[in-house]
């Protein structure tokens, strides 16, 4: 019989191996996530090279570019969020040092900012029935929770027609995030900026949201 | 913070399970010979007159020599046919002492000291009424007192009928608890002496001053008692005893109560045992584990209570922000985003904790010649149990804390 202390200390050693095991699995699966997400923002910055020059081309040669470029800013909604999404689940899940992840999320917030300047541009140049929405957050604030709640409800009954982009108010490593704040003036925890406009601070319901959006298209 | 807390207790579970499977494979001799002493078996009976007579008849059908085995049945002052019961079975011709008490003690305790006070034998056996005791259990336990450091034996239980859900989850339940009270005599941390059947040296018994009589656990208070005394509890898992569970929620919470009451008691009785070098792997292991398992169950409860009320919130907001429109927000995810999704801070300990389980779960099993026989079982006694197995527990802590009236 091995004595008692020998066996609680080899047993505690074995637990912390397998523990470190286990941190090991979930550094390389974060890592497998960043990858991902880079993955994809790397596909959505050549999404937008791309769209840049075919705009460019399709002006040039005096084409209509208004449905080809709706369309492709529509794919390129949808991967924005997804990649959104991504980010804020993988952030809450990671294991390992944020440092990968702040990396990211800057890159996404360009993304964002980039994003919403090629919407604008469209509704400049088109007249296509699209808004955009920005989101001012603040994290794990019960008002931005309930906010995003809504706005994913609409932004899937409006499809197409609807753009929401999330910024992290409180997010200071990324200046264009600052410079958008003093913009609008944003200073509440939740706002919720529509076509260029700061509808009200605060939260905002389904219903006067709607109304809000619907008055866009309207004015479009 | 429920995140730091699963993995505490994953790691606590985790360390415990390799610790107990290093137990199970070491090498422990067990000091046996064989021992043919006078054997006094006593039986307190409070209302039993459903089970009295099939329990004496097994105990006289043990193989034991019968000059040498006396069998004392303690009417507790029972309402029923109890008693006319016992003295039929006298009259048949059975070689029985029945003691009587005119009014119930209130604890078992009382009637089996009353049984002790008039055992002649060297060794006194505790068996429940309602426990069946199988043939060569008694002779096959006797020779666990080669050691001279042992001065009480248990035998192995086993649930008598499982016809409900309750009494096929206590099957495992007993199955593993054999288990593991073969691995803590293995360390000499065994610390418990249960009713269904257990052996006593009369003498250290008697030296303890027998059972205490204010106690819920009569059976745990006796055994540590000894151990405080310096003595061994052994156990022998080839001798079977068959006993009837309670077949109710009702009388399975009541019992678990007072039983975690019991625990909850002898615990802060025996106190001096925590981190006492004297009292060896009882003291340095044993106790600090369970008083750490009644605070770890009860911190988890409370963790996983307030995770619960924060999910159910989250949930009250969204259908208060989307009315029905909740169904919505729900996408199935791709295998890649499944993957990607595993909560490993959530998903790793708690994988640990199943594969240990089900591994010492097996292991109980072979112990005991016991097949797997129902998953379904294995899957409530994992998932639902526990939750029931807290709640015993507040209620216990509760109850303790409170002071509330002890009842048997």
């Amino acid at each position: 019989m091995v004595s008692p202390k020998k066996n609680i200390l080899v047993s505690l050693a074995i637990a912390s191996l397998i523990f470190i095991g286990g941190l090991g699995l979930g550094v390389g699966i974060d890592n497998l996530r960043s990858k991902e997400v880079l993955k994809n923002l790397q596909r959505n910055e050549l999404e937008t090279e791309s769209y840049l020059l075919q705009e460019r081309l399709l002006r040039d040669f005096k084409q209509n570019a208004c449905e080809i470029l709706s369309t492709r800013i529509n794919k390129m909604k949808y991967a924005t969020v997804e990649i959104g999404q991504q980010l804020g689940e993988y952030s809450k899940k990671r294991v390992s040092y944020e440092k990968d992840f702040d990396y990211l999320k800057r890159k996404y917030f360009i993304l964002e900012v980039q994003f919403m300047m090629l919407i604008q541009d469209l509704q400049k140049h088109c007249d296509e029935d699209i808004v955009y929405i920005l989101f001012f957050y603040t994290i794990d604030n019960q008002e931005s929770i309930k906010q995003g709640y809504v706005l994913t409800n609409l932004e899937k009954e409006y499809e197409d027609n609807l753009i929401v982009l999330s910024i992290d108010k409180d997010y200071h490593d990324e200046p264009l995030v600052d410079t958008l704040k003093q913009g609008y003036n944003i200073t509440h925890p939740t706002t919720v900026v529509v076509n260029d406009e700061v509808i009200k601070e605060g939260f905002i319901g389904s219903a006067e949201l709607k109304k809000q959006i619907e008055r866009k298209f309207k004015a479009e | 913070m429920i995140e730091i807390a699963v993995w505490f207790v994953s790691f606590l579970s985790l360390f415990l399970g390799i610790f107990w499977i290093r137990v199970l494979y070491a090498e422990v001799e067990e000091k046996k010979g064989p021992w043919k002493p006078k054997v006094s078996i006593i039986v307190p009976a409070y209302n039993e007159e459903m089970v009295i007579k099939e329990t004496l008849q097994a105990l006289q059908n043990t193989g034991y020599p019968q000059d040498k085995l006396e069998i004392i049945a303690v009417n507790d002052g029972s309402t029923d046919k109890t008693k006319e019961i016992i003295e039929e079975c006298i009259k048949e011709g059975a070689r029985i002492k029945l003691l009587n008490r005119e009014k119930n003690g209130g604890t078992k305790a009382a009637a089996l000291n009353m049984g002790v006070n008039n055992a002649t034998g060297e060794i006194i056996g505790c068996v429940d009424a309602d426990s069946t005791v199988t043939f060569g259990s008694i002779d096959n336990m006797l020779t666990y007192f080669e050691d001279e450091k042992v001065a009480a034996v248990i035998s192995a239980i086993k649930v008598d009928e499982t016809k409900n859900i309750y009494e096929k989850v206590q099957r495992l339940e007993y199955i593993i608890s054999t288990f593991s009270r073969k691995l803590m005599a293995k360390i000499n941390t065994l610390h418990n002496t249960p009713g269904a059947l257990s052996l006593y040296r009369a003498h250290r018994l008697r030296e303890i001053g027998g059972f205490d009589e204010n106690n819920l656990t009569e059976d745990l208070e006796v055994a540590l008692h000894l151990i405080a005394k310096g003595h061994k509890i052994k156990i022998a898992p080839e001798c079977i005893t068959f006993t009837k569970v309670p077949n109710s929620f009702r009388t399975l919470w009541n019992q678990r109560v007072r039983w975690f009451r019991g625990f909850i008691y002898n615990t802060v009785k025996y106190k001096q045992f925590l981190f006492n070098k004297k009292h060896g792997m009882v003291g340095m292991f044993q106790y600090p584990v369970n008083v750490l398992t009644i605070i770890v169950t009860i911190t988890m409860a409370m963790l996983i209570g307030i995770e619960l009320i924060e999910k159910i919130h989250t949930t009250s907001v969204k259908v208060g922000v989307l009315g029905v429109n909740i169904i919505r927000l729900i996408d199935i995810p791709s295998l890649k985003e499944v993957f990607l999704g595993l909560n490993i801070k959530i998903m790793f300990p708690i994988a640990i904790t199943i594969l240990l389980s089900l591994y010492m779960y097996n292991e109980a099993h072979k112990l005991v010649n016991e097949k797997w026989t129902n998953l379904g079982i294995l899957v409530i006694y994992m998932t639902v149990y526990p939750i029931v197995r807290t709640l015993h527990w507040i209620t216990a802590v509760t109850k303790e804390a409170r002071r509330s009236k002890n009842k048997w």
